[in-house]
């Protein structure tokens, strides 16, 4: 089921596409740099796709990375290092145990 | 955000869609208790103390579940009334605004967002994220895409009267590395590919915005007892096999799964996300 979901959600549904107003100015944005953690690059559990976002969630100064996994729409932690980078990840806790947001399989 | 606006920061989320109902993604709060801790996931309710559902399915040109699920939320004060709005996108790929009431009360209307006449929309997965990208003091919305592609809605109004320009292209998704006709190995993702989902802020203290981009992706690797080259070799051969029965027509589904089933014994795959920074040059 779960993977059925997400090959459907990465199909364009039968909507016409976006109605781009112009296109970016040329190398608007430097190569992009695949996030790691203890040297590899990250990855949701799968199958899932990543959501991701940054705040200092546990008020040290330092963001911290917060991933939706899709998978169970539990959401991984990766505390932001004094060093740079992040972290080991850890699932979000919610009333002592993860955090899983239904409706999301 | 701090969404109740009680001084500490919650988690706003969407959802694909609810079982118990009509198909609808339905809002979940996680409430911060203010040291770093959540609640448990709570639907976001309307006005009306029912579940907030976006789009009306007695308008005209409701567009049906694919307006309603998939959904994903952003929070920012649009029509500078001191109340935290929602933009909401879908599976769809238009975005809904809903307005704030204060304290993470919010109307049980919503209404779809309009560009020069025509719904603001991306290619499939509407996925909002509110941020000044231009600097000129009122909140524009950025949305990654089902296809990977990233946009920017210049908003052209003020602070109280948002109005939203055309999409514009901010991101091509990346491309897959093709080697011998084929996908295979880490090394062939070097961007963001399909299903994006965006946060921006200026990440590297340099003054300029930038992006953080989660995504999807198939990873391949050489099925168990394989080497990698050898792996490679057949999968290559896999793939030129299936373009010619493409081409020659034999698109049955008894063939086409005999061939899938085949390409077990060569790779494995996995369905996967990664997490991208685009440094703004």
């Amino acid at each position: 089921m779960l993977e059925l979901i997400l090959t459907l959600c990465a199909l364009s549904p039968q909507t016409p596409a976006a109605e781009v107003g112009e296109g970016p100015p040329p190398s608007l944005f430097r190569p992009a740099v695949a996030v790691t953690v203890e040297g590899r690059p990250l990855r949701v559990v799968s199958p899932g796709y990543a959501c991701p976002a940054l705040y200092d969630l546990d008020g040290d100064g330092r963001l911290d990375l917060i991933v939706g996994q899709f998978r169970s729409g539990a959401m991984r932690v990766y505390p932001g290092l004094e060093e740079g980078g992040f972290g080991s990840g850890s699932f979000l806790q919610a009333g002592g145990k993860p955090a899983t947001v239904p409706g999301i399989w | 955000m701090d969404l109740d606006q009680d001084g500490d920061i919650d988690i706003l989320s969407g959802s694909y869609s609810r079982q118990s109902a009509d198909m609808a993604g339905l809002l979940q709060v996680l409430h911060g208790d203010g040291k770093g801790g959540f609640s448990p996931p709570e639907v976001l309710l309307a006005d009306d103390g029912e579940p907030l559902i976006i789009g009306n399915s007695e308008v005209e040109d409701d567009g049906g579940d694919v307006e309603r699920i998939c959904t994903r939320a952003a929070a920012g004060d649009l029509d500078g009334d001191g109340d935290l709005d929602l933009v909401v996108g879908n599976f769809e790929g238009t975005f809904y605004f809903v307005e704030g009431l204060g304290k993470g009360r919010f109307s049980a209307t919503s209404r779809k967002l309009q560009a020069e006449g025509k719904p603001l929309s991306v290619s499939g997965h509407g996925d909002p994220f509110l941020f000044d990208w231009d600097g000129d003091g009122d909140l524009d919305i950025l949305s990654g895409s089902a296809s990977g592609d990233v946009f920017l809605f210049e908003n052209r109004g003020d602070v109280h009267t948002p109005r939203f320009a055309k999409a514009k292209l901010l991101l091509k998704s990346a491309q897959p590395k093709v080697v011998d006709g084929v996908v295979f190995g880490e090394d062939a993702i070097t961007g963001p590919q399909s299903s994006t989902r965006v946060w921006a802020g200026d990440i590297n203290g340099d003054g300029k915005p930038d992006l953080l981009i989660g995504d999807m992706f198939t990873l391949t690797w050489p099925a168990k007892g394989l080497s990698e080259e050898v792996s490679r070799e057949r999968y290559s051969k896999w793939a030129d096999k299936l373009r010619a029965l493409v081409e020659s027509g034999e698109t049955s589904g008894e063939a086409i799964d005999a061939h899938y089933e085949r390409m077990k014994e060569i790779v494995r795959q996995e369905m996967t996300g990664g997490v991208w920074i685009l440094y703004q040059r």
